[in-house]
């Protein structure tokens, strides 16, 4: 497991500042297609009850809809936590040191990159529509001096304070190895 | 004469899948999970629920009655050509 205070590859004296995951909204969104698919089948049954009721009495009909209402409301629990663990486990981590973007894919899908908080030249934030302005929650893009590396921490919350947060760290950071060289700022 | 007991073989099939999908999943949250309460408590969320329904599918696919067959072609059907 993910330990915080134990990150991957972890440097001397680093800390952990900010732990982010989606907005809970992105979970309502889940749930919601969700309880959609689950309540579906009884509409589609109360529709052959009317039309093809001697279908659902006989016995092959009754095993073919066990059998098939089985599989389905497998199948739709499986999507719901398959779903949530993707967004379970997209996590943006701000430490002293780093930005760690981990994001899973599906089941075989994980790219995990991070970047020297020192080098955050600059972030911006994006809040769209109602929902997200009404919840705050947005995107944050972080950028880096010179290269074309840029992270993106999708629909989060408060974006705007994440945001002030890791200039606030990067700019600390960078007076700290100012200092540690001697060199003035 | 089809035996619907074919059906059995098809929803054995796609439990198989759905618990090398619960496999692969407890994997991930274990592995890669933020250690803490809420990640051990999904996974049992995740383990109960995903057993429950298995468990709930089979007591009703017990109770269902194999040995009927499907007649694709019924005897009193009216011939197609005459």
């Amino acid at each position: 497991m993910l330990h915080l205070d134990n990150l991957p590859r972890s440097r001397p004296g680093e800390t952990p500042m900010i732990f982010l995951r989606g907005h809970w909204i992105l979970v309502l969104k889940i749930l919601f297609i969700t309880l959609i698919a689950l309540a579906a089948p009884t509409a589609v049954l109360w529709l052959f009850s009317y039309t093809a009721p001697a279908l659902l009495r006989a016995p092959a009909g009754n095993a073919i809809v066990t059998v098939f209402l089985s599989i389905y409301y497998l199948a739709t629990v499986s999507f719901f936590f398959q779903e949530f663990i993707d967004y379970y486990l997209d996590t943006w981590i701000v430490t002293t040191e780093r930005v760690i973007d981990i994001n899973q894919r599906g089941l075989f899908n994980r790219t995990a990159a991070e970047m020297h908080i020192a080098l955050v030249q600059d972030a911006t934030t994006e809040v769209r529509g109602m929902l997200g302005t009404f919840l705050d929650y947005g995107h944050v893009f972080v950028q880096t001096a010179g290269e074309e590396k840029r992270f993106e921490f999708k629909n989060v919350p408060h974006p705007e304070e994440v945001r002030n947060a890791i200039l606030r760290l990067a700019e600390a950071d960078r007076a700290r190895e100012h200092h540690e060289l001697g060199t003035p700022n | 004469m089809i035996p619907i007991n074919i059906l059995l073989f098809v929803f054995l099939f796609f439990m198989l899948l759905v618990l090398l999908f619960t496999f692969f999943n407890v994997y991930h949250l274990v592995r890669y999970g933020r250690s803490g309460a809420a990640t051990i408590l999904l996974l049992f969320l995740y383990l109960i629920v995903i057993f429950s329904m298995i468990a709930v599918s089979l007591l009703f696919i017990a109770e269902v009655d194999w040995s009927a067959t499907v007649d694709l072609l019924p005897r009193n059907a009216p011939p197609l050509f005459q």
